[in-house]
């Protein structure tokens, strides 16, 4: 399977700023999320790939074309910007139609496709008004519905979740997530929350400063370590007090038990310790890691 | 169906399998979308009422003249149809109208897609920026150009009709049929690219609006008032009689005058119209400004023409070269 | 001086209209030392509460009390005071550092080592002696934290302090913020990210159409809300044997087996779930690995409480 998006050195300048330095990565199928604090490149970086803005050396391939040479890529993909992009005075109905049918697909079946399309981001009866009547979250689904209406092979959302409040941001992502799982179109997701990312993408690349600062697969950076999390609701102490007599070390500040490294017997300990104290388990679990730590670990 | 039985349709999301018809799709989408913004298709009454109240005043002088022509006195209707403008007079006539149809109408199709900031959705598109001024150009060109010859179809087909002898009209007039859609291919051109420039410029469609209109009565009266050159004396006769005498005296600016003519926005088609048709335009007839240039080589009106109409489209194109975002 | 028993700042009664919109209608609770997320949809009115806090909008009626003393004009407690509202508030041409000794000396303070202290906590060092104009979001927004923070003020209240900040300064704020709650400080943030807040507060106050709809430890809020079954996660080493045994407490309404062969339990008291899972797994002989909320993030709680 080729890649979808193919960075090789990509460079992008700016007068004498430079947004993007040298970047070389690939996107394949599925959801990648591409984190990084604003102005370290992503908006440059998507744009570069849309054919919206030419490097200024190296390569952004889309779909294994140029994308600011051909149009012909560009009939496979779909585009969520960051800002507000809607044509007020349109119904949604009329818009989508429009769209579908501005990325090649004759009325007929764009009609349909903007009806479904409509349907599956949850914008029903709204759909015959005036988009300029919509609330935010309504906005947010007619401009990832107006990004997929013409069934792309993948679709860039810039910062989908910006500004949103947790309603909002939940249900975008939860959009997003049906958007590759459910309707299978793989999804670039910039955004600078890494909770955004760890929720729904699969790979995420992370820049900084216009450089690849790290790269991987989200199932590894948050797998489980070998460090073993203990919450008790109440009867700390007491808890405490038993698994010590039992002779399993544990690191405790004052909520979380921490034991590196249990052993299997130590389970054993632990549950015995839980029944002698009385103490309600809330957690017993082993960490995980987060992206957070992506960022704690590596110097400015 | 049979009692018993039952089934169950897959609602979910369908992969899209059907035709993809790439850029021509994409720029006839353009066009199509272009035409019904500016007739207001699709979205309420409100917006239609300026399109179709615009389009009967464009109407208006031809319906007027049929309907006269009508109820002339068949006998005496040649007489009194020198009376009636023909077409080399429309043009002329409708050329307020056609310039307010474009300054209202031509912001309408350009201002709202910058102001909603719709162009980076068209333009990652499989489109370029020239493929969306080109379908959206085309598309206020066809507008205008329907327009134009509408009014002129209603005056041929009542002069055809009201003639004594239909064949010997045809016979006498049939060079007026190519006339008329040449000219009428400049006029939309003139009256489309010029607005939709302006248009370019800002977000605010009024502005634009109040920009061209502005502009055109501007150049026009300081054209006309620099170039009037009738003089009236009145002077009392001995019977005690008031004489009115016209002679012709200085203009304001003297020998510049065919030059300042041509700032006359409302001549450089009507200055066009006349040679196409062959007119002379004397004392009484047309603007003073038309007046003096037709003193000029007709090179000067075509290159003014060319300058009015190629200036406005090079900023276009360059300005929306620009926009890529 | 603040302590644990005396809250930092108490609200009551407190209702706000502008007009025929009421923005917060009656709401009265505590803010203790620590650090305090208050959440809740946009227009929630969460930005008047904070602003009545810091004396900058006075309630229609009700009090509010900081430190113990009222606060509508009392310009000796300001002092005592940190603000960051959400608004972007910054002469482009002034420096970061001018910037925070202005926001100093507006508190009647002449200290050039508080100055330091507040620009190095904000980690703006290298780029104090430019001109904030020149500054990206991030880092005016962290120049505005340095300026609240400059005269050392006993309470803090921020409005989404994190917006337009990037990952990095997102973990570097969350570590400060914790510092200061360590050395007693009461701290009120308003933020949109709740996963941030979760990590981050101590307690939560949960705002909706202008009403408190829950307060308190959010693990607390979680279990008030009965009408909403708990998802719990157990492992053991005798999953069906397990299963059957969790099925048969009274609170369980159901049980399954996930792809990783843990079960999943759905019950009305977690509380007994908790505290009878290891019993039931020393009956069995089982061993036990895991014990995971599935719905208590507060995120869930959030929504849960939203919807109500």
């Amino acid at each position: 399977m080729p890649a979808l998006l193919e960075a090789r050195n990509l460079t992008k300048h700016y007068g004498s700023t430079v947004a993007l330095d040298g970047v070389s990565f690939d996107v394949s199928e599925g959801v990648t999320g591409l984190l990084g604090p604003n102005g370290a490149g992503k908006s440059t970086a998507m744009k570069l790939f849309l054919g919206l803005i030419q490097p200024t050396s190296g390569s952004a391939m889309l779909l294994g074309e140029e994308p600011y040479r051909s149009t012909e890529g560009r009939a496979r993909i779909g585009y969520m910007p960051e800002n507000e992009c809607l044509p007020r005075s349109m119904t949604a109905s009329e818009f989508l139609m429009h769209m579908a049918q501005v990325s090649g697909i004759p009325p007929g079946q764009a009609r349909t496709r903007a009806a479904d399309v409509l349907r599956h981001v949850g914008l029903d009866e709204e759909r015959y008004r005036p988009i300029g009547e919509y609330s935010t979250g309504m906005k947010q689904r007619v401009k990832l519905a107006q990004a997929i209406v013409h069934d792309p092979v993948l679709v860039l959302l810039d910062e989908p979740t910006a500004g949103l409040d947790p309603d909002g941001r939940q249900e975008m992502l939860r959009l997003i997530h049906r958007t590759a799982n459910t309707f299978g179109i793989s999804v670039m997701l910039s955004t600078h929350l890494m909770g955004d990312v760890e929720r729904t993408a699969d790979s995420v690349l992370v820049l900084e400063s216009g450089v690849l600062a790290q790269e991987g697969a989200v199932a590894k950076l948050t797998e489980e370590t070998e460090t073993l999390l203990i919450e008790v609701a109440d009867r700390h102490e007491e808890f405490v007090t038993a698994l010590a007599a039992k002779g399993v070390h544990a690191s405790d500040d004052g909520q979380m038990l921490v034991i590196e490294q249990a052993r299997e017997a130590d389970y054993d300990l632990i549950r015995d310790a839980a029944v002698e104290s009385g103490a309600r388990i809330r957690r017993l679990s082993p960490e995980r890691r987060t992206l957070t730590d992506i960022f704690r670990s590596r110097p400015a | 169906m049979r009692a018993g039985e039952a089934e169950v349709f897959d609602l979910g999301y369908q992969r899209y399998t059907g035709p993809r018809e790439g850029r021509s799709r994409a720029r006839l989408a353009l066009f199509e979308n272009g035409v019904r913004t500016v007739l207001g298709i699709g979205r309420g009454g409100r917006a239609k009422i300026l399109p179709v109240g615009l389009f009967l005043a464009v109407m208006t002088p031809a319906l007027v003249f049929v309907t006269i022509l009508a109820f002339l006195d068949p006998v005496a209707g040649d007489e009194a149809a020198d009376f009636i403008p023909g077409p080399a007079d429309y043009y002329s006539i409708v050329s307020v109208i056609l310039i307010i149809f474009g300054a209202i109408m031509a912001p309408e199709l350009l201002c709202p897609d910058r102001r909603d900031n719709v162009l980076p959705l068209y333009l990652v598109r499989p489109l370029t920026s020239n493929d969306y001024l080109i379908a959206r150009f085309l598309a206020f060109f066809a507008i205008v150009l329907v327009l134009v010859y509408a009014g002129q179809i209603v005056l041929q087909a009542g002069l055809i009709l009201t003639a004594n002898d239909q064949v010997d009209y045809l016979r006498e007039n049939w060079e007026d049929v190519p006339r008329i859609l040449f000219m009428g291919a400049l006029i939309a051109a003139f009256i489309s690219v010029g607005p939709l420039a302006v248009a370019a410029f800002t977000t605010r469609r009024a502005y634009a609006a109040a920009f061209i209109i502005a502009a055109w009565l501007l150049l026009n009266s300081i054209s006309d008032g620099l170039t009037f050159q009738e003089c009236t004396f009145d002077t009392v006769a001995q019977d005690g009689e008031t004489i009115s005498r016209t002679e012709e005296c200085t203009r304001p600016v003297g020998d510049l005058a065919p030059y300042v003519g041509l700032l006359h926005l409302g001549g450089v088609t009507d200055n066009i119209n006349n040679m196409v048709f062959d007119v002379d335009p004397g004392p009484g007839e047309g603007s003073p400004a038309s007046i003096a240039v037709s003193e000029l080589h007709d090179a000067f009106p075509i290159g003014v023409y060319v300058l009015w109409t190629g200036i406005p489209a090079l900023l276009l194109w360059h300005r929306y070269r620009r926009i890529r975002l | 001086m603040i302590t644990a028993l005396s809250p930092a700042v108490r609200v009551e009664g407190v209702s706000k209209w502008f007009g025929s919109v009421v923005a917060v209608n009656d709401v009265s609770f505590d803010v203790y030392p620590g650090v305090t997320g208050i959440l809740g949809p946009n227009g929630a009115g969460k930005t008047t509460l904070l602003s009545m806090m810091c004396g900058l909008v006075r309630p229609s009626r009700g009090g509010v009390r900081v430190l113990g003393e009222e606060v509508q004009g009392n310009i000796s407690l300001y002092r005592r005071i940190g603000v960051m509202l959400e608004h972007d508030v910054l002469y482009p041409f002034m420096t970061g550092r001018d910037f925070v000794r202005l926001a100093a000396r507006l508190q009647g303070m002449d200290d050039e080592a508080a100055v330091d202290r507040a620009i190095h906590a904000a980690n703006l060092e290298d780029a104090q002696n430019r001109p904030t104009g020149t500054y990206s979001r991030g880092m005016r927004q962290r120049i505005r934290l340095a300026g609240a923070i400059v005269h050392e003020p006993e309470v803090l209240i921020l409005d989404e302090p994190l917006n337009g900040t990037d990952p990095r300064q997102r973990v570097e704020f969350s570590d400060f913020v914790a510092r200061l709650s360590k050395e007693g400080k009461a701290i009120l943030i308003s933020s949109h990210i709740l996963e941030e807040v979760e990590a981050l507060a101590d307690r939560i106050l949960l705002v909706v159409s202008g009403k408190l709809a829950a307060s308190g430890d959010f693990h607390a809020i979680r279990e008030k809300l009965d009408e909403r079954p708990f998802q719990v996660r157990i492992g053991a080493s005798k999953q069906r044997e397990m299963a059957a045994a969790l099925v048969a407490l009274d609170s369980v309404e159901s049980v399954s087996l996930d792809e990783n062969g843990n079960v999943e339990v759905l019950t009305r008291n977690v509380a007994e779930l908790q505290r009878m899972a290891p019993k039931l797994a020393q009956d069995i002989g089982s061993r036990l690995y895991r014990i995971e909320p599935l719905d208590d993030s507060l995120e869930s709680v959030f929504s849960y409480v939203v919807q109500r």
